[in-house]
């Protein structure tokens, strides 16, 4: 009887555990911003992962009407690159138990990099932080959701 | 005049100092032909495909008496880019290029981009940018393209695109 009972509980902390555990794969595909002003697709390149807009809900720069363009951009050669497609997050590394790390976040408004982490909160939540690079205190945090068509 | 004529004498040290130097280095093209990029039957939206690209640096360096230890300074210069089999680029809205690589060290970079495509195109050739430094992935010989476009609409066809880049390279002179 103490064995089975103790193989129950074996079986019950094991499924526990695994369902606890956070699968790298959550991370791909499209996500709403906090704010809700934009959904970004996230793909996986090779062994890294990458975010780019692939929906605003401006699309249009206001005073033109035209397409909205990365004019924040401190490289002159790349104001002229669409948002509409502009990839704002780069080389993320999964460091295990859906934490992603060592890549970064573009914020076209400011026209600035930030360093970033990502943490999955479950399959339909990330947490997506991005920072001055070296000082992690120094950042801010947003919510996404996964966003089902 | 005693005054004037030291200033004189540190201008000239640093003008002769600061030519020995330039002429130590050596400024030279690197063409990299024949890659491809497939588009298969696209949805609309943005889309991202991949071609590698394998550097023959040590050749290149020589040929151009460059230490390949001492690189100063990789500049895409020019990007071109042309669609097979006689079609067009009118499905496509903007074109971003972009370097990548699997080493964790090394950053992913955009290079160039152009925004308005005019209609009826079969080829098109941009600048990349100047402050986007490339020696890293040269350094590692293998690395590779991100061409990134966003489809007017869904298609049935795949479109092929063949792409050339063409890297200004700044590095130390073999002695």
């Amino acid at each position: 009887m103490k064995k089975i009972t103790l193989a129950f509980l074996s079986f019950l902390c094991f499924t526990i555990i695994a369902n606890a555990q956070v699968s790298e794969d959550w991370i791909i595909g499209t996500w709403t911003t906090g704010s809700g002003t934009a959904r970004v697709k996230i793909e996986k390149i090779g062994s890294k992962y990458y975010g780019k807009t692939i929906w605003l809900k401006e699309p249009n720069d206001k005073s033109s009407s035209k397409p909205k363009l990365d004019k924040n951009n401190p490289d002159p050669a790349l104001k002229n690159t669409p948002r509409l497609g502009l990839r704002i997050m780069k080389d993320f590394v999964h460091d295990g138990n859906g934490v992603f790390s060592g890549g970064n976040i573009y914020d076209p408004e400011k026209g600035k990099n930030y360093c970033g982490k990502i943490t999955i909160k479950d399959k339909n939540t990330l947490s997506m932080r991005g920072y001055i690079c070296g000082i992690k205190a120094l950042g801010k945090s947003d919510t996404w959701k996964r966003y089902n068509n | 005049m005693k005054r004037l004529r030291n200033a004189c004498l540190v201008a000239c040290i640093g003008i002769l100092f600061f030519t020995c130097k330039q002429s130590n280095k050596v400024t030279f093209t690197y063409e990299q032909k024949s890659m491809y990029f497939l588009f298969e039957p696209p949805y609309a939206g943005s889309d991202t495909k991949a071609a590698e690209v394998s550097i023959n640096i040590d050749s290149a360096f020589a040929a151009n008496k460059a230490n390949v230890q001492k690189i100063d300074k990789v500049n895409l210069e020019n990007v071109s880019f042309q669609m097979e089999d006689g079609k067009t680029f009118d499905n496509f809205s903007g074109l971003t290029v972009e370097f990548q690589s699997d080493n964790a060290d090394v950053k992913t970079i955009t290079v160039g981009s152009i925004s308005e495509m005019a209609k009826g195109k079969k080829e098109f050739a941009f600048a990349g940018s100047e402050k986007q430094n490339a020696d890293d992935f040269f350094r590692q010989k293998k690395f590779n393209v991100l061409l990134s476009s966003n489809m007017q609409t869904t298609d049935t066809l795949a479109y092929k695109i063949k792409g050339s880049l063409k890297f200004k390279i700044k590095a130390e002179k073999i002695k």
